[in-house]
């Protein structure tokens, strides 16, 4: 709805500023961009909901704004946008051959010039042969006889089957499509451009002799051919040459570079005759294959921008359509279009025989022929400047065609491009692999097995997505029924009451749980990653199981996944699967969320097998993080261990690059908003205000599990010393702790727990009235989510005190839970979500004054100022929540790898 | 609580450029880089302080121009028509959100900014509209729009010649150099209507075109910028929000400059964090809008004669208008005036903008006029202020 208003308004004022305010206004270009782009973007976004391509609604705002219906374009305002759109062609064409990489191309590239030539020479003599049967009977020439009628002939077949790789690639970026129909028509269509530009010269050269019009054939043929087609490679080329030359050497303000390289290409192209789509294809091939490395992050930061130049570049089209000839010559117009298609159809079929290239993509490949663009018409308006009574007749017919094909082209391409399954999709499903599974089958107590969903956030979005896409989850099985629901590949259908992926259960020994859960997991990598004074425990047969059973998830990664899917490996359970899987499945998606901080260089360093494990790490396409700190940190350590080439923030080892990121993640909003505007939720407040005594006390709330990094003692410490400082206190004061009880086979988790115990117990004798009957109410428990949000709820204030943390989700629950805007967050700083949440009160753990000043702050802190601090929180909160992050990481993995038209 | 970094409350919001800080340093050894990291270190040591673009673009625009080489000819001149306008229109969100965002709390410090724009204004219009007189021509509303129309040049202040964090005064002028920007885009819109509009109605369109657009655009801003699904989305609204903004402006003959203010202004003041996705936004155009600018304006600039007979009192008045301006405000915000004075001396992107967006409405001999004494005073300024303000601060005179 905001969307449809904005546009309303939009329209509304350029109508009053062109119309009743504007008679006789000033410069036009960068109103008609304004609300082309704006216009276009929301008639697009509205054109997904009748399942149209949002390019069809660029088309259609510039058309029906355009100065051949509504006028808001007026006729000079369409002029500005063709030069603006000039310089989207380019665009488009740097990126196509930012796509590029020669060496990955060179296998395949002598099939698909034999189909798109065999394809192209077959539809071209069919067209030749139509047009010269049909000539009498077209508003063209109807006198021309012989050779004359021949080369018109020609030049109208040429004219009208030309193809368009702009629109292609416009259509592909904007649909986000991958796999073999997106790759094949960018690639053929690129070849036919060039093939229908050398023959139109050709033929244009012997029209000249034909008509009597030049007597130098050969002399004007070889300059016409070299300077449009070579002079455009050549020139693109050295353009391309000086840009990667300038980001070799300087690599300084690039942005204002590039645009001053596009800017020059399709400035300067035209001019001297070069055909800019050629030229700024070439320049982006050189810049792609003489860097790679920049290539890389320049295509990625074009396609980031890529949206605004592909909305400017249809609606330009759709402003400067020529809908006129339609009324008089739509009929013979759509028979051309019709002939067109066919034509193409058949030439693909003998294209296909030629090339011996497998059916995969070939069929649907005619869909991305149908198209066509100003190129045409570019072409066809030099036959015209030639010619000036059948040229000028033939512009029209050719104008009409390109009319109709504009408007059903991409409708007809995204339909197939969505037939093939290839819009929105990584091109062969999701594979997810984790430690914990995400359905549970447990046997009850009468025997019967019980589906249990896996409690957290992280857990609950992965699976929202899987039920979205389908796939499999690859995970260990742990539950006591697991094994008796499993078929024959031990796997089962999940979620039971819809099921909509796999799960594979990988079967561990408690030899295999011991030495890789507890012993390498989390007795050496957890207190390695947290600086949280534990001394990590690094034992070498703990190591070899965690290698052991890493080997285990990648055979079963192997095994499992669909050609072409894309592999999310959760968390540092897993850090050397994807080494695995890139010798057996090299191409394979991988990407791996480590969850966890990642350690300076030098605590790094007492890892023994740190080199394993970032080789480990650097096999995965993308590499995700919680924050900055440790993006920063992980490169450092790339840097300092194994020297590899970083360029931004992309590493470059063993042949592979490595994107590494930080997506911090969200808590699950949706779910905790739900589930308070459940009706049983006050009830549920109520019982719990009663059963731990809290009417009309100060609540303060902690949540964790029972982990050294969690800060309990030094919250339990803060909370005694402000109870020292104002005894009180004490009387109006509680404070639920939740521990809920975590790993406890391993030492350091036993002894922080008995050590809270003791804490909990002398603050309770202190200021109560024994061990257990005093401020803090310590409860060694899991709470379900509608206990934890309704506890939130109570809570004047929730502490949250990592010594150390990757992000903490509890932050984020608590204020998710507030929407009655009350409440104080007292965040630690050395926790990930301090970085995106800077209106709590952020307190250093490890100062003791700090801290308790922090909680007395809290207590004391006005309305006003809780809300604004709430309001805010709330605003970062719930604009990134868990589903997003999850989508966020599956996004950057497939626009990674393979994604790239061309990509070979 | 975390203020909001001192980087991005910079009009001129700095940082490098997005693509760079993915590139990272080029890692191959070359004399180019090596001729570069001399010259940083030179900055470091405080032996060469490190260029602004103005004294970079300007002369390669002068160079690339008609004038020089023709390598920029007058008809893509005209098509750059197009970018000036959206960047007038980006600088004018730019001074809107500065506003914005001080006005709540430094009232003062928008006083003293005024009251020191003012200042400059009065003196170097004055000084420009006694020259005039002198030649014998009458003073007539083209005119006494042309004479104003260089006093708001002159009044534009950039402070980008040291870091906002290096010491105290800088960033009290860092802020003032962001506020003194407003009162001249608020009296463009009078010159604006004083040189372009013949009758009463157009008065009253030229003057109400640009806060109405403002509010329409900063409407849509609203509406569409948060609810964005994408990145590129995003940036799609806030482009196409920018061009309309310049682009309604520029159609009715008004100033993009304050049509953007506005925006920029309400962006701030509406719910949301609209403000931030604007700013965050900017940050990848930002760096090509000052380039643009720049080189437009050295290519558009001729020198007749009439230009370098206005440039020597431009200079001088506009020192002195400056000086004056500092000593009479500095008292409201604890700042000694010398310091003021220092610090605001580089005009920086915007007295260009001004000038820009002035030769674009004023009749083209004196348009072309002004926009070349902007443009040589702007590079002469910065000149000095980067041979200056380096070895100016407390720390460095005693």
């Amino acid at each position: 709805m905001r969307r449809v208003a904005a546009l309303a308004l939009a329209i509304t004022m350029t109508w009053l500023v062109v119309g009743p305010l504007g008679q006789g206004g000033g410069h036009s270009a960068a109103l008609s961009l304004g609300i082309a782009l704006l216009a276009a973007a929301i008639t697009g976004w509205l054109c997904e909901f009748v399942r149209l391509p949002r390019i069809t609604g660029y088309l259609a705002v510039g058309l029906i704004c355009g100065p051949s219906v509504a006028h808001l374009i007026t006729e000079a305002m369409a002029r500005d946008l063709q030069a603006a759109s000039r310089f989207a062609i380019v665009v488009i064409a740097i990126m196509t051959g930012l796509h590029l990489d020669l060496r990955a191309l060179r296998p395949g590239i002598g099939g698909v010039t034999r189909l798109a030539m065999g394809a192209f020479a077959c539809a071209w003599l069919l067209m030749v042969a139509a047009a010269w049967l049909a000539w009498p009977w077209l508003p063209i020439a109807a006198d021309l006889a012989g050779v004359q009628r021949l080369v018109a002939s020609a030049l109208a077949a040429t004219l009208l089957v030309s193809a368009s790789p702009a629109v292609v690639v416009a259509v592909v970026t904007e649909s986000r499509a991958r796999g073999p129909v997106a790759d094949l028509s960018v690639q053929v269509t690129v070849i036919l451009e060039i093939a229908t530009i050398v023959t139109f010269i050709l033929l244009l050269g012997w029209a000249r002799i034909v008509f009597g019009l030049d007597e130098s054939f050969a002399a004007n043929l070889i300059a016409l051919s070299a300077r449009s087609l070579l002079g455009a490679v050549a020139f693109g080329a050295l353009i391309g040459g000086v840009f990667a030359l300038y980001l070799r050497h300087i690599g300084r303000e690039v942005t204002v570079v590039l645009m001053a390289v596009c800017l020059i290409l399709s400035r300067l192209a035209e001019p001297f005759g070069f055909e800019s789509f050629v030229a700024g294809l070439s320049a982006g091939i050189v810049v792609q294959n003489v860097l790679r490395q920049a290539g890389d992050v320049l295509r990625d930061a074009i396609e980031y921008a890529a949206m605004p130049v592909l909305v400017l570049y249809f609606a330009a089209a759709g402003a400067a359509m020529h809908v006129e000839p339609l009324a008089t010559i739509g009929v013979i117009a759509l028979a051309w279009a019709g002939a067109r298609v066919v034509a193409w159809q058949v030439g693909i079929a003998a294209g296909r025989r030629l090339s011996g290239l497998e059916p995969r993509g070939v069929p649907m490949l005619w869909r991305a022929l149908v198209p066509t663009a100003g190129v045409t018409l570019g072409l066809a308006a030099a036959l015209a400047g030639e010619h000036v009574v059948w040229g000028v007749r033939l512009e029209i017919l050719v104008a009409a065609v390109v009319a109709i094909n504009q408007i059903a082209g991409p409708i007809v391409f995204r339909a197939g491009l969505s037939q093939a399954g290839e819009i929105g999709r990584s091109g062969g499903g999701l594979v997810v692999v984790s430690n914990r599974e995400p359905w549970l089958h447990e046997r009850a107590d009468d025997g019967t097995i019980v589906a249990r969903p896996t409690p957290g956030g992280v857990s609950v979005a992965l699976d929202a997505l899987m039920r979205e896409r389908g796939g499999v989850w690859i995970a260990h099985g742990g539950g006591s029924a697991d094994r008796d629901v499993v078929d024959a590949q031990d796997s089962v259908l999940v979620p039971p009451e819809a099921p909509a992926y796999r799960l594979k259960r990988l079967w561990l020994t408690d030899a295999q749980v011991e030495g890789y859960y507890a012993g390498f997991s989390n007795s050496a990598l957890w207190p390695l990653c947290h600086q949280a004074h534990v001394r990590p425990v690094f034992r070498a047969e703990d190591w070899d199981t965690y290698r052991q059973v890493n080997t285990l998830f990648a055979d079963a990664v192997a095994q499992e996944a669909p050609p072409e899917s894309s592999v999310f490996l959760n968390d540092y359970h897993l850090a050397l699967v994807a080494r695995g899987l890139r010798r057996r499945r090299p191409q394979l998606r991988t990407a791996l969320f480590w969850h966890i901080p990642w350690p300076d260089v030098d605590r790094l360093r007492i890892c023994p097998w740190r080199r394993d494990i970032l080789e480990g790490l650097l096999s995965n396409d993308l590499l995700a993080f919680q924050v900055r700190r440790d993006t920063r940190n992980f490169l450092s350590a790339v840097l300092e261990e194994l020297g590899a080439p970083v360029t931004g923030n992309t590493v470059f080892w063993d042949g592979h690059a490595t994107r590494v990121v930080s997506i911090p993640i969200g808590a699950d909003f949706e779910r905790i908003v739900t589930t308070l505007a459940e009706e049983s939720t006050p009830e549920r407040m109520r019982t719990l205000a009663t059963d731990l005594r809290l009417e009309g006390r100060i609540v303060g709330v902690g949540v964790d599990r029972l982990d050294y990094t969690k800060g309990i003692p030094e919250r339990m410490a803060a909370i005694g010393r402000l109870l020292r400082q104002d005894p009180t206190l004490a009387n109006r004061f509680a404070f639920v702790q939740i521990g809920v009880p975590s790993r406890e086979d391993v030492p350091a988790y036993a002894a922080i727990s008995a050590e809270i115990d003791a804490l909990v117990a002398r603050i309770n004798a202190e200021f109560g009235r024994g061990p257990g009957d005093g401020p803090i109410r310590y409860l060694k428990q899991t709470f379900r989510l509608p206990d934890l949000v309704a506890l939130y709820r109570l809570a004047d204030f929730c502490i949250v005190s990592s010594l150390h943390d990757g992000m903490n989700l509890v932050a984020k629950e608590f204020v998710a839970a507030r929407d009655d805007l009350d409440g104080v967050l007292i965040l630690s700083e050395l926790a990930g979500a301090a970085q995106e949440l800077p209106e709590a009160l952020i307190i250093n753990p490890y100062d003791e004054r700090g801290f308790t000043a922090a909680i007395a702050r809290a207590i004391e802190m006005p309305v006003w100022e809780r809300h604004r601090r709430m309001r805010a929180l709330r605003r970062q909160v719930a604009g990134r929540d868990v589903l997003a992050w999850a989508s966020d990481i599956l996004d950057r993995l497939e626009r990674r790898k393979g994604s790239g038209f061309l990509s070979g | 609580m975390r203020d909001v970094p001192s980087d991005v409350r910079r009009r001129e919001l700095g940082g490098p450029d997005p693509i760079d800080r993915r590139l990272g340093v080029p890692q191959t050894p070359s004399p180019l880089t090596w001729l570069l990291s001399l010259l940083r270190t030179r900055s470091a040591l405080g032996l060469a302080p490190s260029l602004t673009p103005a004294v970079i673009f300007l002369p390669l625009g002068l160079l690339l121009g008609p004038e020089a080489t023709g390598l920029i000819t007058p008809r893509l001149l005209e098509r750059l028509t197009l970018a000036v306008t959206i960047a007038l229109a980006v600088l004018g969100v730019m001074v809107g959100m500065a506003l914005g965002r001080e006005i709540r709390t430094a009232a003062r410090l928008f006083l003293a900014a005024s009251l020191e724009s003012a200042v400059t204004t009065a003196m170097v219009a004055a000084a420009a509209a006694y020259f005039v007189a002198t030649t014998q021509v009458p003073l007539d509303a083209s005119l006494i729009g042309f004479v104003l129309a260089l006093g708001l040049c002159a009044s534009a202040s950039s402070a980008t010649s040291a870091h906002p964090d290096s010491e105290p005064a800088v960033a009290v002028a860092t802020r003032v150099a962001d506020l003194d920007d407003v009162l001249p885009i608020v009296l463009a819109v009078f010159v604006v209507a004083l040189i372009g509009a013949a009758t009463r109605a157009e008065v009253t369109t030229m003057l109400l075109a640009p806060p109405i657009i403002g509010l329409a655009v900063g409407g849509i801003g609203w509406l569409l910028f948060e609810r964005a699904e994408s990145g590129p989305e995003r940036m799609l609204f806030v482009l196409g929000t920018l061009a309309l903004t310049g682009g309604a402006a520029a159609y009715l003959h008004v100033s993009p400059l304050a049509a953007g203010f506005v925006a920029g202004v309400m962006w701030t003041i509406v719910p949301g964090r609209v403000d931030r996705v604007v700013e965050k936004d900017l940050q990848r155009v930002q760096h090509p809008v000052v380039v643009l600018l720049l080189v437009t304006a050295g290519a558009s600039a001729v020198f007749s004669s009439a230009a370098i007979w206005l440039l020597p009192p431009y200079l001088l008045f506009r020192l002195a208008g400056k000086v004056s301006g500092a000593w009479l405000a500095a008292p409201l915000i604890q700042i000694r005036s010398s310091d003021l004075a220092a610090f605001l001396m580089p005009p920086g992107v915007l007295a260009v903008a001004f000038a820009l967006n002035f030769s674009q409405l004023l009749p083209a001999a004196s348009g072309q006029m002004l926009l070349s004494t902007v443009a040589v005073g702007t590079a002469a300024f910065e000149l000095f202020a980067l041979a200056v303000v380096p070895h100016w601060g407390p720390g460095r005179r005693e």
